[in-house]
């Protein structure tokens, strides 16, 4: 085969982000080993939005770090469009920016658009453009009004606004995102969704890595969802594909009129795959999201609960969800994961 | 409220303060901030004194421990009202627990009394560590005669003279803490200006006769000027006054500045709960 | 290659500007820096007065404090200054983005220099015209010269400060804070390093602005010329030369033993 063609063979094959066998250790606050990423090999096509999703402490934000280049992997590798994160930092960092959630970098003591303008520095924006840039971002994201305010009068919603044009003032190839919507009010949150979701697809084209614990935002958002957790990818595919696999499985919610039930007898019926329950301290009761194996297991479980004198205010089957794909590989809800961690 | 209460209140704050200002678990942290620094203050001031006195060819030991006593005491007003500034940024700004504090049954100013006693015992601790590391300096290594008679010293005088003045800082702070809770824009501006003043214009370091005529009747003014003429009298030989009229100046300054710290405080309190300041987040 | 460097230069630029910008937006801040040192500074012309200490002393004071708004705002503003722009959340934009660090910790420098020149000028004028500070300037070149050194000597140890700090949180408040008066005794800030004994020199020798401060005060105030500091020149421009390379490699190291271990921005450490 000749050197053009092995070489244009290549570029077809480079994703827009890679990883290989990826590892990042850490020394615990004992002293102890914590492994956050344990051989995570994970593909991005250009142009898609990619969401990892898993509970605190599931390796999410370390896996942003590793591609944004903040933290070096222990070992395995990781490229974005072909630039290794660890050999080729500064042509990772022209290409790419990073939205936290729940983080307002900026300087308090200067206006918004004084803000950005020094971002936009960072990036070498001529300063004719980069005025241009932001105010076409200050309206587009509606905070127009508070162009001239000082950054550190500015409510949370208004600072994560700001995050996010700082973001994408240098108009990036590839969006990270860590939890950008933490924090942040229904209304809002969806409305910052909404932009990055025109801005990956209509607008810019651009690609979106988004790391978030909010199984609706994983949905609503992404082409392909990774659901991770310990640090492992436990699946990979579109949100529908999970969800469709999952659909052999039932899952059902069921309401008990009780919120000191103690759940752990679920673990004994046979054909549970996993479970997750809610109490509502206002409403007094339980609520049960279970996923089986099949529907056996749900007159089981009502059952039981009229052995223990419980009553069982509804049973209801319901349509797959991220969550019950979660509990179906994990065995716990996320709530339940996070304080067996802790 | 109940004297239980406050006493509860205070011994928590105490403990708070020691906690975390006091860095006992980090014995580097601590030397660095009540023994290194206030030990380089006061070698600074003493060396002023020796190459000045050196190079005019006269050196008047009763001098050398006025400046000696006035900058070692000094050290009091420089912790206690720091102290008292910084805390409620710290505490509302940093570590976001002011407003517990404030819902707590205990009333905040009990809190901010408790640290600023806290204040106080680390100044002590730095007092008493200072005093002997400069005796050893400048009496044992440099050869400088300090004519104090450490077994005379009247040691009953010495501690009445620092409780009062230590009420009087505690009332200074009190302003400090009151404007605080309105902004904490000015919070390391405040305490400098306030020491800067005191420093100059107290008696600290020189008496303040060399002093223009209109900044001696500013000193005559301050409690500061009262506090370490007190302690003076009582540590040397050679009165600067006369130690029960100074305490009398001393009583009377620090109950004018605890009416005046009291009301504003307690302005200050109702204006920062009128205007949603107990819990604003400031960037500082 | 010269690319690289208008873009860096350009990102310095934008750094100083927010420096220059964000420290002088409150009127006060400007009045408080000014007005705290030269209410310290005449506590100590006070003293050497009531010594009967000749009056050039009292010159030596106020080029001491004045200088001291330089010191600090090194060890404050620049050595501090990563822990703080951790802290805020700062950091890992400027570590995501394409540029040099050197470029923004020159920026820092710059902007630094430019707010507290304004703030040591008025500190020195009031001063002066205060005390009738006596000056016997031969070859002002010679001051401006060492002046320019000095800064240039001192912004770069705060370069390499704020290199050494990148990871450490309060250890690096602690240790400046260990740099304050510490450094004001030892470096003769109000009075001449001659006069302390000769291994206390010899430990200020290794600090640069004790050179600075006494060239400049020879120079001002005891009318020397350029070939009496010399010797301050030399040294001057030997601390530049090390400390230089030494705060890029600095800064390189940190940068990579954070990404290591994984500490570059993590908070309330």
């Amino acid at each position: 085969m000749s050197k053009c063609a092995v070489v244009t063979l290549r570029f077809e094959l480079q994703h827009c982000i890679e990883t290989k066998n990826l590892v990042r250790v850490f020394k615990g606050p004992d002293k102890g080993i914590v492994k956050a990423l344990d051989d995570v090999s994970v593909t991005i096509e250009e142009g898609e939005i990619f969401g990892l999703l898993g509970p605190n402490g599931a390796g999410k934000t370390t896996f942003i770090k590793i591609l944004s280049t903040l933290l070096l992997p222990t070992r395995g590798e990781a490229y974005v469009k072909g630039f290794s994160v660890v050999k080729e930092p500064n042509k990772v960092r022209k290409i790419i920016n990073l939205v936290s959630g729940g983080e307002t970098p900026g300087y308090g003591i200067l206006t918004v658009r004084e803000n950005l303008w020094f971002f936009s520095q960072l990036y070498g924006l001529p300063s004719s453009k980069a005025k241009e840039k932001i105010k076409l971002l200050m309206r587009e994201l509606n905070f127009e009004e508070y162009a001239n305010a000082r950054m550190n009068k500015l409510s949370s919603g208004y600072k994560q606004r700001l995050n996010l044009a700082r973001g994408l003032i240098n108009d990036p190839d590839i969006l990270f995102l860590d939890e950008p919507t933490l924090g942040l009010d229904v209304l809002t949150a969806k409305n910052l969704r909404d932009y990055m979701m025109n801005w990956a697809k209509q607008e810019r084209k651009g690609t979106i890595l988004l790391t978030t614990h909010y199984m609706a935002e994983a949905d609503e958002m992404c082409d392909r969802v990774a659901i991770i957790d310990h640090g492992r990818i436990l699946a990979c595919d579109s949100p529908q594909t999970l969800k469709e696999n999952l659909a052999k499985n039932p899952s059902a919610k069921i309401e008990i009129s009780s919120t000191s039930i103690n759940s752990d007898f679920l673990k004994s019926i046979h054909g549970i795959i996993g479970f997750t329950q809610t109490r509502n301290i206002q409403t007094g009761t339980t609520t049960l999201k279970v996923v089986a194996r099949d529907e056996s297991a749900f007159s089981k479980i009502v059952s039981k609960m009229t052995e223990e004198n419980l009553k069982v205010l509804t049973v209801s089957k319901t349509e797959p969800t991220l969550e019950d794909v979660y509990i179906s590989l994990v065995g716990k809800g996320f709530e339940e994961a996070e304080a067996a961690d802790s | 409220m109940a004297v239980s209460t406050i006493f509860r209140s205070v011994k928590q704050a105490i403990w708070v303060g020691w906690k975390v200002e006091t860095n006992w678990a980090d014995p580097l942290v601590f030397s660095i901030y009540y023994v290194i620094r206030p030990l380089a203050g006061l070698l600074i001031v003493g060396f002023v004194f020796i190459i000045g006195s050196a190079v005019a060819g006269s050196f008047k030991p009763e001098y050398f421990a006025y400046m000696f006593i006035g900058n070692t005491f000094f050290i009091y007003v420089l912790q206690v009202t720091m102290t008292m500034s910084f805390l409620i940024h710290e505490d509302r700004s940093h570590y976001e627990v002011l407003k517990h504090i404030y819902l707590a049954p205990g009333s905040l100013r009990y809190y901010i009394l408790g640290r600023a006693l806290n204040g106080a015992m680390n100044a002590s601790i730095s007092l008493v560590l200072t005093i002997g590391l400069g005796v050893l300096i400048f009496q044992r290594l440099l050869g400088i005669n300090i004519p104090i008679d450490w077994l005379s010293v009247n040691y009953p005088a010495v501690l009445l003279s620092l409780v009062i003045g230590t009420l009087c800082m505690i009332s200074i702070g009190f302003v400090f803490s009151g404007i605080n809770l309105l902004t904490s824009r000015i919070q390391f501006a405040l305490p400098d200006y306030v020491s800067g003043i005191f420093y100059l214009l107290g008696g600290v370091v020189f008496p303040p006769e060399i002093l223009p005529s209109w900044a001696q009747s500013i000193s005559n003014a301050l409690p500061v000027t009262y506090f370490l003429r007190a302690v003076r009298s009582s540590f040397l030989a050679q009165a600067y006054g006369s130690f029960s009229v100074d305490l009398l100046y001393l009583a009377l300054t620090t109950v004018v500045t605890a009416f005046v710290g009291a009301v504003v405080f307690k302005a200050a309190e109702y204006k920062a709960r009128r205007d949603g300041l107990i819990d604003r987040k400031e960037e500082y | 290659m010269i690319e690289d460097l208008v873009f860096n230069l350009k990102v310095a630029y934008a750094r100083l500007w927010v420096r220059v910008k964000g420290g002088n937006r409150e009127p006060h801040w400007i009045l408080t820096e000014v007005t705290v040192p030269i209410l310290t500074l005449s506590a100590y012309v006070y003293l050497y007065k009531m010594l009967n200490a000749p009056a050039e002393f009292a010159g030596f004071v106020v080029i001491g404090g004045t200088m001291i708004a330089f010191w600090s705002n090194v060890l404050w503003n620049m050595s501090a200054q990563f822990y703080w722009e951790k802290e805020t959340g700062n950091l890992q934009m400027y570590l995501v983005a394409p540029i040099s660090r050197m470029a923004i910790l020159l920026g820092m420098a710059v902007g630094s220099i430019v707010n507290t020149a304004l703030r040591a000028v008025a500190i020195l004028a009031v001063g002066i015209l205060i005390f009738q500070v006596p000056i016997f300037l031969r070859d002002p070149a010679v001051a401006v010269l060492i002046f320019v050194l000095t800064i240039v000597a001192l912004y770069t140890l705060g370069m390499l400060f704020a290199s050494l700090f990148l990871l450490y949180g309060r250890e690096a408040w602690h240790t400046v804070s260990l740099l304050q008066e510490p450094v004001h005794f030892l470096s003769g800030f109000y009075f001449p390093v001659r006069y302390l004994p000769f291994l206390i020199q010899l430990v200020a020798s290794a600090i640069p602005i004790t050179f600075g401060l006494d060239g400049i005060r020879r120079v001002i105030i005891s009318g020397e010329t350029a070939i009496d500091v010399l010797p301050h020149v030399a040294a001057l421009i030997i601390f530049i030369l090390i400390l230089m390379p030494l705060s890029k490699l600095a800064l390189n190291f940190m940068e990579n033993l954070g990404k290591k271990e994984g500490r570059l921005t993590l908070r309330w450490q």
